[in-house]
């Protein structure tokens, strides 16, 4: 049945931990009037979540007015854009931390890039002039293998 | 979101959770549950009423497991829901501290 949904959303967040917030709260109205599924939904929120807080922990220094765009696209397949002016990050070729197989050999870090990776279906980088672009697929049945 | 504690014993505590483990969620309960692995010497951490949960949430969770592991005590988490558990389990977090779906027996583990 067609949707009169509108098939684009966009969201601009400043550099300010009090933003994923409104991240949040943006993602409950998406999900509802989009009406998302609840696998892609969930793995949405949870790609956006790590992708974003991300980019305002490492990719920003304090204080600077700097800002992450986020696009979102309901056809023909769910996806998320994130696009910043932070430093140069590309979350899909650096390197995971091995598994963990004691807490006390385990990082407290590197998880939020193996859920990213693990959630999005598919995950791309590019440096068009001079930002970081991440596009993320979210598949109606789909997460990325291992 | 909510946290609710519930002494065990003097030394053990049951820890209901409640609402989004995401970065405002964990903040709301990181220092609380941060003393309460300073200061116990084991949590039993309901899971049920969680509804998400991502890489910041995880890391309270790992960080506690690891403080009380230093000292020989531990974290057991009982009833995720099913995108919660499997966070846990893509994340590696499940091999690291034990799951249970049965009160009784995350109980007896808590307890052990």
């Amino acid at each position: 049945m067609p949707s009169a949904a509108p098939p684009t959303a966009r969201l601009a967040l400043r550099n300010d931990p009090s933003e994923m917030a409104r991240l949040a709260a943006w993602l409950d109205t998406i999900e509802r009037d989009w009406a998302l599924p609840p696998g892609p939904a969930h793995a949405l929120r949870l790609c956006l979540d790590e992708a974003v807080v991300n980019v305002l922990t490492h990719g920003f220094r304090p204080g600077q007015p700097q800002a992450v765009e986020i696009t979102l696209l309901r056809q023909p397949v769910l996806t998320a854009i994130v696009v910043d002016d932070g430093a140069p990050f590309d979350p899909t070729a650096c390197a995971l931390p091995p598994r963990p197989h004691t807490l006390e050999e385990a990082p407290a870090g590197g998880m939020g890039l193996r859920l990213l990776r693990h959630y999005a279906t598919r995950l791309t980088h590019s440096r068009p002039d001079g930002r970081n672009r991440l596009e993320m697929e979210f598949m109606p049945d789909g997460e990325a293998p291992g | 979101m909510q946290m609710d504690v519930e002494a065990l014993d003097g030394e053990r505590a049951r820890v209901v959770l409640a609402g989004r483990m995401d970065v405002a969620g964990t903040a709301a309960v990181d220092a609380a549950l941060t003393e309460l692995s300073e200061t116990r010497q084991a949590l039993l951490i309901d899971l049920a009423r969680v509804d998400f949960i991502s890489s910041i949430g995880l890391r309270t969770l790992l960080l506690a497991a690891k403080r009380l592991g230093r000292r020989g005590g531990r974290v057991v988490l009982l009833h995720p829901a099913k995108d919660v558990e499997k966070v846990l389990w893509v994340s590696g977090i499940a091999e690291l501290m034990p799951i249970h779906h049965d009160a009784d027996a995350a109980l007896a583990a808590v307890l052990a």
